[in-house]
């Protein structure tokens, strides 16, 4: 019964051992490396947004970013990974603020675009 | 009629009265298989299953033909980005039918509660992900009579999630070390010997076959080996295609599961799963 309870045990270790080598949580994008705090002068942001591989994904992403305060709305294209946000223009929002929601939402920010 | 028949009819007699006493994310995730996605910071999914199982083939003296519907909900909150929290909470109605007497009992089974650790993503696309989490948690003595082990027990495992395209994979290994149990228990896993759980589950989306800005909803057709291996020697695997349709707040599923490995001689063996589930996202 202990060897049993060895190999299994030993087979886990193993494939945890092995699935954590060499690999990092990617949380440094280059867009959230390039947030600032300064105001975002336009009414739309357009975020890329990299992982949402199905509709609940999408969702993640919509409810986190329509959290922030300022967010009059956004609109997710799951096929091509862009966010769209509008701006309410009366509170104001900053690249930091977006970025933060993607990232607490469980995705990859890759681009921020004020168009 | 075949084993398989006679377990669809045994279900189909079955399953009325219990679906209407039952009320009612976990994204891309087959139905009983996990998968290395949890919800965002701050919100909380809501999961609704109810499964259907039909035990028979019993070695102890009692030569026990069980049908059991379980009715789990299961909570799970998102601590952080890459963490969150599970509570999965049982209800069971069983009927145990033996030579000697029939029994009914109705009641809760042990509750679980778990965290999910998500050390590896890599987000290679719009749809395109991989990711590794590592869960550990314990199983709480809370059940009534026989269906609660009267122990805690503890277990921990690793799930692996790979999405590609419309394609996604998961693996998932999971080690429960059991303090206590009974002899000839009729809820596999769930006796004196230690259990390893091995679930693989492929879905692949068939509709819509690429994702739009329209896109709002999409359906999944799965295919799950739930596996379960116990320290005495026995070993078990049940195969099943499924059904899973995702909105953008709601998932609904369905899948069936009959044994295509069976090595059981401690307990009662699974002639039969059903599985219907409810998935929602606040």
């Amino acid at each position: 019964m202990p060897r049993h309870r060895l190999a299994c045990a030993a087979v886990i270790v193993t494939s945890l051992a092995g699935g954590c080598a060499d690999h990092r949580p990617s949380q440094a994008t280059p867009a959230a490396a390039a947030s600032d705090d300064a105001p975002i002068s336009g009414r739309q942001v357009v975020l890329v947004v990299h992982g949402m591989s199905c509709p609940l994904c999408a969702n993640n992403v919509d409810k986190t970013l329509g959290a922030v305060p300022g967010v009059a709305g956004v609109t997710v294209d799951m096929g091509s990974g862009r966010a769209t946000v509008t701006l309410d223009g009366v509170t104001p929002v900053t690249r930091g603020q977006l970025s933060k929601a993607v990232d607490k939402s469980g995705f990859s920010l890759k681009t921020i675009e004020v168009p | 009629m075949t084993p398989f028949s006679v377990s669809i009819a045994r279900f189909t007699g079955a399953a009325a009265p219990v679906l209407l006493a039952c009320v009612p994310a976990w994204a891309q995730e087959a139905t009983n298989t996990p998968a290395a996605t949890q919800p965002a910071a701050g919100h909380l999914a809501v999961r609704e299953r109810l499964q259907y199982v039909a035990l028979s083939d019993d070695p102890s003296p009692a030569d026990r033909e069980i049908d059991k519907f379980v009715a789990t909900t299961t909570l799970a909150y998102g601590l952080r980005r890459d963490l969150s929290a599970t509570l999965e909470m049982p209800l069971a109605y069983v009927s145990v039918d033996s030579p000697g007497a029939d029994e009914r009992e109705f009641g809760i089974n042990d509750l679980s509660l778990s965290l999910k650790f998500r050390p590896f993503q890599a987000d290679l696309g719009p749809v395109d992900s991989v990711r590794l989490a590592f869960v550990g948690g314990v199983e709480i003595p809370s059940g009534d009579g026989d269906l609660s082990s009267h122990s805690w027990d503890p277990f921990a495992g690793a799930v692996f999630t790979a999405i590609i395209g419309r394609h996604g994979f998961n693996q998932s290994l999971s080690y429960k070390f059991n303090t206590g149990g009974d002899e000839f228990t009729m809820r596999p896993g769930d006796g004196r010997e230690d259990a390893l759980r091995y679930d693989t589950a492929y879905l692949v989306r068939v509709d819509p076959a690429s994702y739009t800005a329209e896109t709002t909803a999409a359906l999944y057709a799965t295919l799950e080996l739930n596996g379960l291996y116990e320290t005495g020697g026995d070993n078990e695997a049940l195969l099943g295609p499924g059904l899973l349709y995702e909105a953008s707040t709601f998932a609904a599923e369905a899948t069936i599961g009959w044994p295509v490995i069976q090595d059981v001689d401690e307990r009662p063996e699974t002639d039969l799963t059903v599985t219907l589930g409810l998935r929602l996202l606040f």
